[in-house]
């Protein structure tokens, strides 16, 4: 592919003096496919941006090691001299290497990590309380501009995981759901539009892959200390990331979104499959909460709707299905689960068991190992959790572990026989 | 990728940013220092590791607990509050009962109520940690401690510890920490065995 790709680039000029593309053509083909050629040398990417990390992180500790002995104009100079130079490698990469992906997410990066060190170190010169809150969404809210001007999948990431940190560390009356949804919209955008433009390239693959988890789980924090809804929204969360459209990949890792969100889905339905976690967990939300609640059923109802018919529309009607957790668990959300929450953990036994069982045939039908391995380990896992969610003595538990694992691997080598027959 | 100009205003926000926010802590902690009115919060130090900043010593104030007039209630939780400082007799701020509102006349304090039974409330201070060289801490602490041990019944439980503090417009800092009444920095110029 990349030799392929080279190959192209290295065309267009001829290809443009002969009359056979214009400029535009020619430039909107360099567009396309350079990221590609910048993705594929991974480890030309990997190993600077470790050492930019490395770099900030022996800045940060030099600094604070043992200052006392400066008086506190030299300590803020030093404090402030890595961003200064990270800005001046921000605006030199913006107007001079604007192409080079390493320029990009190194200078960012560094930035937003001189930025993250001076403020401590500004609170550690004038004592400041601990506000660990405020501190994640002051760095999180200036990395997002400098993220989305550079173009940076790790400045973007370590911005992602500044707001989750904030939403877990604010206080109980942390911040809406609606308000770290609208955080992360940047964000969104920048990886929508990375997906739109090299959606195989490897910088996109990583970001998606860090934003989802980073999202869910600074909506998980935003949410009101109430375990069913938290369980609702993994099942929705994954049916989402399943139901968007997106261009099949060649493997699960290259396609981040569905890796996470089938996950997402199976684990919430394998939560659910215990009736007790529809026995004790209550609705209670105070008057307060109410409206983000509700808000975030109705609206995460209404997103896998659409995209559940626009799915079945485009052809693929077995895909909605993955969406019936997450739905099961927004019927019954604000209901009295207890006289029927055996007859839940059933139902959703039975979605797992069936989708397990679903994927394996698809698997075989296919010739895909892979699926048919995922659907093979949903079965072996639910099979699993009923021995924990039973009165067996540790010996018979522990005969049955191992009796599964033995079916596991048999039934596993016999599924790679048969696909690859 | 967005375009050039757009970048170059995105860049010009972000690095305005980094620039602004720590630039406005900045100014109104000088400004605290240079400007505020002094006081004397007693402390009793603990020794934590803060993962972000390094070794500090986090300070508890006997301030912090302020008692509550008879049928003064209606606090909660998390609830944002503004505390006038008295100065008592040994010359020690103390925190009236704390306001919804700031007061009109006077040094106040904002803090957070941290909890509230019948007759006391619990505040979180803006200032609860000294920030000090990462050897010289434990030591500090332990000289603290050594010198600071529960009195004995009937004796004066008075901590020889105690925070200047200088609060201007309802902002606070810490000046200095003081233990067996001298400077911590003062304390730390001394190598660390002996202290």
């Amino acid at each position: 592919m990349k030799v392929h790709v080279r190959w192209l680039l290295e065309e267009l000029p001829e290809l443009q003096r002969d009359g056979v593309l214009d400029a535009d053509a020619a430039q909107r083909l360099r567009e396309r496919y350079r990221p590609l050629l910048q993705a594929a040398g991974a480890g030309r990417l990997l190993f600077p941006l470790l050492g930019t990390v490395l770099i900030a992180l022996g800045i940060v500790l030099l600094v604070a090691h043992n200052w006392d002995r400066f008086d506190r104009t030299l300590r803020l100079t030093l404090a402030f001299t890595p961003l200064l130079a990270g800005q001046l490698a921000c605006a030199w990469t913006l107007w001079r290497a604007r192409t080079s992906a390493l320029w990009r997410e190194a200078s960012a990066a560094f930035t937003v990590l001189a930025f993250a060190a001076a403020l401590a170190l500004v609170g550690q010169i004038y004592h400041f309380p601990g506000d660990l809150d405020r501190y994640l969404l002051t760095c999180a809210l200036v990395a997002l501009p400098l993220a989305c001007a550079l173009d940076a999948v790790l400045a973007a990431a370590l911005c992602a995981a500044a707001l989750a940190g904030w939403s877990w560390a604010a206080p109980d009356t942390g911040p809406s759901g609606f308000v770290v949804a609208g955080l992360f919209v940047p964000l969104l955008a920048l990886a929508w539009h990375r997906q739109r433009r090299a959606p195989s390239s490897l910088s996109t693959v990583a970001l998606l892959g860090l934003l989802a988890p980073a999202f869910f789980f600074a909506i998980l924090g935003s949410l009101p200390n109430v375990p069913r809804l938290g369980l609702w929204w993994l099942a929705e969360f994954g049916a989402i990331l399943l139901l968007l459209p997106a261009p099949a990949a060649a493997a699960p890792w290259r396609d981040p979104l569905r890796s996470w969100g089938g996950g997402a889905v199976v684990v919430a339905a394998l939560i659910g499959s215990f009736p007790d976690i529809w026995r004790g967990w209550s609705w209670y939300l105070r008057p307060d909460q109410l409206p983000l609640g509700w808000g975030l059923l109705v609206l995460g109802l209404a997103l896998l709707a659409v995209l559940a018919w626009r799915t079945w529309r485009s052809g693929a009607s077995t895909a909605p299905l993955w969406a019936l957790p997450a739905l099961l668990m927004a019927l019954v959300a604000a209901t009295d689960s207890r006289p029927f929450a055996v007859a839940l953990a059933l139902l959703l036994s039975a979605w797992v068991l069936l989708t397990g069982i679903a994927l394996i045939r698809s698997g075989l039908r296919d010739h895909d190992a892979g699926r048919a391995s995922r659907g093979l380990a949903m079965v072996a896992l639910l099979v699993m959790l009923r021995f924990v969610d039973n009165e067996w003595s540790f010996t018979l538990r522990g005969i049955a572990f191992v009796l599964t694992g033995v079916v596991f691997v048999a039934t596993h080598l016999w599924l790679r026989r048969q696909v690859h027959a | 990728m967005i375009g050039i100009r757009a970048a170059a205003a995105l860049l010009a926000l972000a690095v305005a940013l980094q620039w602004a926010v720590p630039g406005h802590l900045i100014r109104r902690g000088q400004q605290t220092l240079e400007q505020g009115t002094a006081y004397r919060f007693r402390t009793a130090p603990v020794d934590p590791v803060d993962p972000f900043r390094g070794r500090y010593v986090a300070l508890d104030f006997e301030a912090a607990r302020v008692p509550l007039p008879r049928g003064q209630g209606g606090y909660r939780r998390g609830q944002r509050v503004y505390a006038p400082i008295r100065v008592d007799d040994d010359g020690d701020a103390v925190l009236g009962a704390p306001l919804r509102q700031p007061p009109e006349s006077g040094d106040w304090l904002e803090a957070t109520v941290l909890w509230v039974n019948a007759d006391e409330l619990r505040l979180r201070l803006p200032f609860d940690r000294y920030y000090l060289d990462e050897h010289h801490a434990p030591e500090v602490e332990r000289r603290y401690r050594d010198t600071n041990r529960m009195p004995a019944d009937g004796e004066d439980p008075r901590r020889p510890a105690w925070a200047q503090v200088r609060v201007r417009n309802g902002y606070a800092l810490i000046e200095m920490l003081y233990i067996d009444g001298r400077p911590v920095s003062e304390l730390m110029r001394e190598p660390a065995a002996s202290l």
